[in-house]
């Protein structure tokens, strides 16, 4: 790893870290705005996959890794979530 | 290390697609995924055919203790993975360095979770209350484990590089010094993890 390569990875996760407490920030704020349950699940979820998907690829570095492992992941980081949505969804319907 | 295709990173620096750290902990995560997926299942079930109990329930927490918690794993992660880019460039002081602060951090939802564990049983709160208190107890309680497993690897890891000089670069390392690097890859890959479910965990609990 080059010197140059080496700064933009920090950068990036720097970068990348400072998006996850953004996020995660974002979420709690819209859970205290009193909306409606199936908006907040909706938004609560999709920032969810977000900041897995952000840390499966800069922090463990998925992104580098065989393109197998990064689909399991990045599977497994929608369809949990997707799932629990219709969970949530089904039931109160 | 599994590796499959020629990466171009920038115009000199090419690298392998590789599965950062050992095939077996690979094995293992997906394994812990799968269960706390199905924890996860469960918990979004109950809650959603008991939505009175649960919100009664999630009114006695403590979100303030989730949100420290969240940002302690966060920012734990960051710190590992700014351990591993010093380590791949040869930086080892600053390699341990992050990952001593990756511990602390670690230490630090440890204490947070037993405040929070304290708080409720001194309430009244516990296992058998009812479903909420259950699956709360039950699903933060197996990832506690899991950070303390954690724990016990970033803390083994760090007395195993602390009397290191270097851990040189990919081209230039020995054999040993690889696999103490894939060592620390594996260590990482596993913290990661715990960060991982907590994400999906702290909404689940505290937020929905």
């Amino acid at each position: 790893m080059s010197a140059d390569v080496m700064k933009g990875s920090i950068v990036k996760t720097s970068f990348v870290w400072l998006l996850l407490l953004g996020l995660t920030l974002l979420a709690v704020i819209f859970s205290q705005m009193g909306v409606d349950h199936n908006l907040l699940l909706k938004t609560v979820l999709i920032i969810t996959i977000v900041k897995g998907m952000l840390v499966a690829d800069v922090f463990m570095g998925l992104n580098l890794a065989p393109k197998l492992w990064y689909r399991l992941m990045a599977s497994y980081l929608c369809l949990v979530p997707l799932g629990i949505f219709l969970i949530y969804f089904l039931s109160a319907a | 290390m599994i590796s499959e295709e020629v990466n171009t990173v920038s115009g000199n620096d090419v690298l392998p697609r590789e599965l950062p750290g050992d095939f077996a902990i690979w094995i293992f995560i997906f394994a812990e995924l799968t269960v706390f997926a199905i924890f996860f299942f469960c918990y979004s079930w109950m809650h959603s055919h008991n939505v009175e109990m649960f919100e009664a329930g999630q009114a006695n927490l403590h979100p303030e203790a989730g949100l420290i918690n969240t940002a302690a794993l966060i920012t734990s992660s960051y710190t590992i993975a700014l351990s591993i880019i010093f380590a791949k460039q040869g930086k080892l002081r600053y390699s341990q360095i992050g990952l001593a602060l990756s511990i602390f951090l670690g230490l630090v939802y440890v204490f947070t979770k037993l405040w929070e564990y304290q708080e409720l049983f001194a309430a009244g709160f516990n296992l058998s209350t009812n479903n909420f208190y259950m699956f709360y107890f039950f699903t933060t309680g197996f990832h506690f484990m899991h950070v303390i497993l954690g724990l016990v690897i970033l803390l083994i890891m760090l007395i195993r590089i602390l009397p290191v000089n270097s851990l040189g670069t990919r081209s230039s390392i020995s054999e040993g010094q690889e696999s103490e690097l894939g060592n620390l890859e594996s260590a990482a890959s596993y913290w990661h993890m715990i960060d991982l479910l907590w994400i999906i965990l702290f909404p689940l609990v505290y937020v929905l």
